[in-house]
């Protein structure tokens, strides 16, 4: 069978009148012309659709993002160099040590490699944090970019802004049994100058009436310090009041609030993480 | 995808290899070329310009960050880059679905819905248009009349004293092209994931 020129395809896809020929018999009979010509208009509709709209696509020159999100970039790269480095400097064996592969790679899970196999000791903190954030996305399989993401951001924010903004202590939060595993979040404390704050970020956190509150606990004696109702998907801020001892209270907590006017702890919390320096 | 139209395929390989093997130069290249569309798509998708900045830099950190699992065989760089780009897109718009739902649970206004066209449109759209500012000089002039001012290839010819054929040719080559960009991204997009975290979504 002769198929229809790729030319006159794309006149028709284009509604050009002149091209209306005698393709109409064979387009009903062929497949391939007919998916060919359906990935054409569709390319012309897609173009054309601008047209009728606001005109947002036609943009003469739209705005390229701000330098800012660049810095960012660039800091948060420049992290994970250092980071990787201080890594290697540690563990003196592989020269030529694998590139990190983790099970979720084009995702940004933060630090891999050869650290979260490095025994845990008090000098390496880092190492397990990071260890400890592999683990956990290995166990509850969490895909959590956004969380990360905007993390790292934070992260990026004080390696633009030295000294005035610093975090001091963070840790991942992960779903505790009767919490959908892909829940997850991030806890931060930062330090603004003199002040303290305590970030949290949470994702994937059932719907469900009510709200969610933040608590900082202490890991010995379950003594809970309410910092109040999280929002939900965006990095939220709480103040650290001067009189918590963050070395104590470094359980931080997500609990599952019902609207009972009740300013206890539901006992029903969702997400957990300890601080750590 | 655009950026590897058939004027650039080499440096465009050549960008994907140095990108993959760590080349912070690449980085950079990579971000002048696509940030823009990410961008445009976080502005057009999400509620701020904070959350279209917050998105811009989380895909560029997630594809450095996951460099290694691209492959060269299955597509093209800025095929995978947009991929990603509209995943942490999805994530994004679906942690503001959740939140909108509890919002009307508890009886509060909503805030607005994302914009009428799906993210997959939008981005298309984007690429499309994208992909049209890469085409030649007299290729996109061609198109564009065919597009925006209606005109038959037989106008066009004598509005730009063309040949007949060259128009055609014009026409029929420069839309593929466009095609073939959409049609990139939808496949990066819809393609399974090549890491192994099955079932978490």
């Amino acid at each position: 069978m002769r198929h229809i020129d790729p030319e006159q395809l794309a006149l028709l896809a284009l509604g050009d009148d002149a091209a209306m020929s005698d393709d109409l018999g064979h387009l009903a009979g062929c497949d391939r012309c007919r998916s060919e010509l359906n990935g054409l208009r569709r390319t012309v509709e897609l173009a054309r659709a601008d047209d009728g709209d606001d005109g947002w696509l036609a943009e003469a020159a739209p705005l390229p993002p701000p330098a800012r999100v660049w810095d960012s970039i660039e800091a948060e790269v420049r992290a994970d160099r250092e980071r990787d480095a201080r890594a290697a400097a540690r563990a003196p064996q592989p020269a030529t040590r694998p590139e990190p592969q983790s099970p979720a790679a084009a995702e940004p899970l933060p630090a891999s490699g050869p650290a979260q196999v490095v025994p845990l000791d008090d000098r390496r903190r880092r190492s397990r944090t990071r260890a400890w954030w592999l683990v956990a996305a290995c166990l509850v399989g969490l895909v959590v970019g956004v969380i990360i993401g905007a993390g790292a951001r934070w992260n990026a924010k004080q390696a633009v802004t030295p000294g005035r903004e610093e975090v001091i202590a963070s840790t991942s939060l992960t779903a505790l049994a009767g919490t959908p595993s892909d829940a997850a979040g991030k806890a931060e404390v930062v330090r603004l100058d003199d002040r303290l704050q305590l970030r949290v970020d949470a994702r994937n956190l059932p719907l469900r009436e009510g709200f969610y509150e933040v608590w900082m606990f202490d890991p010995g004696t379950n003594t809970m310090q309410p910092m109040g109702s999280l929002d939900v998907g965006h990095r939220t801020s709480f103040a650290i009041p001067s009189g918590v001892d963050i070395a104590r209270f470094a359980g931080i907590d997500v609990s599952a609030e019902p609207f009972d006017g009740n300013p206890e702890h539901s006992a029903e919390s969702v997400l957990r993480g300890q601080l750590r320096r | 995808m655009s950026a590897s139209g058939p004027d650039r395929p080499v440096e465009d390989e050549q960008l994907a290899e140095r990108f993959v093997s760590g080349e912070e130069t690449a980085l950079r290249e990579a971000y002048d070329r696509w940030a823009g569309l990410v961008y445009r798509l976080g502005r057009r998708c999400l509620p701020s310009g904070a959350d279209a900045e917050d998105l811009t830099q989380a895909t560029f950190v997630a594809a450095w960050r996951g460099r290694h699992t691209f492959d060269p065989s299955r597509g093209k760089l800025g095929g995978w880059l947009l991929g990603i780009a509209r995943r942490q897109l999805m994530d994004r718009l679906r942690a503001m679905q959740k939140e909108r739902a509890v919002t009307e649970k508890l009886g509060a206004a909503a805030p607005a819905a994302p914009p009428d066209p799906g993210p997959d449109r939008i981005l298309d759209q984007l690429v499309v248009a994208d992909e049209l500012t890469r085409l030649s000089q007299e290729q996109r002039r061609v198109v564009q009349l065919a597009f925006y001012d209606d005109l038959t290839h037989t106008q066009i010819a004598s509005v730009t004293g063309m040949p007949l054929g060259t128009v055609k040719s014009h026409l029929r080559r420069g839309i593929e092209r466009l095609r073939d960009s959409w049609e990139e991204v939808d496949r990066a997009a819809y393609r399974p994931r090549a890491t192994g975290s099955a079932g978490t979504r």
